[in-house]
């Protein structure tokens, strides 16, 4: 797994976890479901990585995404390199 | 200005009520409600004391307009819903809530796109990114694709997407505008374009109003959805009750889409213009209250809360023991007037709505609570606190002792 991934999977974990109030042992594998996140959270995340990251990303697509792993691997795919 | 009141003291014969209400609002959309120059309120008044009785519409307007004035300020006359309501109302209403919904929405959107474009400039403070306004016209887009199977104005759903995904194009955004929904009824479309009055010039002010405007909607329609399983239930009619509890649940699941339109506004507009918005508070909302009260009679602590004390009316009604769906499912039970499988449709039906309400509210408390952090709200309550603690009441606590 590239450099480039790991590091998004840690912002991007370490933010829900400080924001979104998850429990702290999520990790990027645990599925949305898992802990509760609906699609206001995911509209709310969808906000915060366009910003931070300089992406469009929409909501479904975070839905499509899964987890956060998913997340950093698409944020990959529209050509993020990390913060 | 005053060309708006003035326009209003030409004369009855020269009153076109309509037309000043729009020129009005559109000043008012400039400046804010909260604040008009003391020469337009006095122009104001007196043009609503010349004219009282002439236009039924004008008279809710002006009420409505001049709140702050009168000492009347409270959330409907903010929301303007006496302006707006009335085409949900009466032996023969105008539209359907779900219809008034999506114009509502619609209408949104046209703000929006037509701001981004510089095609208007209402209410110019604090506009938002492009991005943002391809964020907010991509939820509001697809809520209204989530009402019908088919997009608005005929147009393809994905089509409508792809257009909603780049509204800084020009030639996208005038698409859109052609394809948005709008009233046809010039009585309808006049309520709606006039039942914007924001406190302040804030651009996402507009956003605010039409989510509460359309949650208030919602909230008429679940109000009718319930009388209808009472009913159902009183006489016997168990999927009458059923099939009127589960489009309950599911107008709620869809009403919930708009907090994520809503999470698009920003926080930091939303703290300044409600510095001009205490005293009306969502907490002061009749509809949703009445259909609190159709679910089933509150506990205690919930009936005399400040919820409930904001509506004395209905405070009295819960005490007089009304018709409520928790009523008639005891009564409809004592009287066996279902079969077991009747009875597991309708108890899913009441969890289904019990569910879906939660959802919603949590869905609430956790925008506000993004929103507002540790302010108070403006319904002279604790705001977030608040919204907590009514996490824990049920709708349908009374019919869990019944099965």
């Amino acid at each position: 797994m590239s450099m480039t991934i790991l590091l998004l999977e840690r912002q991007i974990l370490d933010h829900i976890v400080e924001k979104f109030a998850v429990p702290d042992d999520t990790t990027p594998g645990t599925g949305w479901e898992d802990f509760g996140f609906d699609s206001l959270a995911l509209v709310e995340l969808s906000l915060v990585l366009e910003k931070k990251y300089a992406v469009q990303v929409d909501d479904v697509e975070l839905k499509e995404a899964s987890n956060v792993a998913g997340i950093a691997a698409l944020l990959v795919s529209k050509g993020v390199s990390s913060a | 200005m005053p060309e708006t009141a003035s326009d209003a003291k030409t004369g009855g014969a020269d009153l076109d009520a309509g037309f000043s209400c729009l020129r009005t609002t559109e000043h008012v959309q400039r400046v804010g409600k909260h604040f008009l120059d003391a020469g337009v309120v006095s122009d104001l008044v007196a043009a609503r004391a010349k004219w009282a009785g002439t236009d039924k519409l004008a008279d809710a307007y002006l009420d409505c307009l001049l709140d702050k004035y009168d000492g009347t300020y409270s959330y409907t006359t903010y929301l303007a819903l006496p302006v707006l309501m009335p085409v949900l109302s009466g032996p023969r209403p105008r539209l359907r809530a779900g219809d008034l919904t999506a114009y509502l929405m619609a209408d949104l959107l046209r703000f929006e796109l037509r701001a981004l474009h510089g095609l208007h400039d209402l209410m110019p403070d604090g506009r938002p990114s492009p991005a943002m306004v391809r964020k907010r016209v991509t939820l509001g887009v697809r809520f209204l694709l989530s009402r019908s199977s088919a997009g608005p104005g005929g147009t393809d759903q994905a089509d409508l997407m792809a257009l909603a995904r780049a509204p800084q194009n020009l030639e996208n955004a005038r698409q859109l505008l052609a394809a948005l929904p709008r009233s046809h009824d010039p009585d309808t479309a006049m309520r709606i374009s006039a039942s914007v009055l924001p406190v302040d010039v804030l651009h996402d002010e507009y956003l605010f109003i039409r989510v509460l405007q359309s949650y208030e909607t919602v909230f008429t329609a679940l109000v009718g959805l319930l009388q209808t399983a009472v009913r159902g239930l009183m006489t016997g009619r168990a999927e009458t009750a059923r099939e009127a509890l589960t489009e309950a649940a599911d107008c709620i699941l869809l009403a919930g889409r708009l907090f994520s339109v809503l999470a698009t506004m920003s926080a930091e507009a939303f703290r300044r213009f409600r510095t001009f918005t205490e005293g009306a508070s969502a907490i002061q909302s009749e509809h949703y209250k009445r259909f609190e009260l159709l679910c089933g009679v509150p506990r205690p602590e919930r009936l005399g809360s400040a919820a409930f004390d904001n509506v004395p009316s209905l405070q009295t009604e819960a005490r007089e023991n009304p018709d409520t769906v928790t009523h008639a499912y005891h009564r409809a039970r004592a009287d066996k007037l279902f079969t077991t499988a009747e009875w597991e449709d309708l108890d899913n039906a009441v969890d289904g709505l019990e569910k879906a309400h939660q959802q919603w509210k949590t869905t609430h408390f956790r925008l506000a609570s993004r929103m507002l952090g540790g302010s108070p709200g403006t319904g002279y309550t604790e705001g977030v606190p608040y919204l907590e603690h009514v996490l824990d009441n049920r709708l349908f606590w009374a019919v869990r002792g019944d099965r």
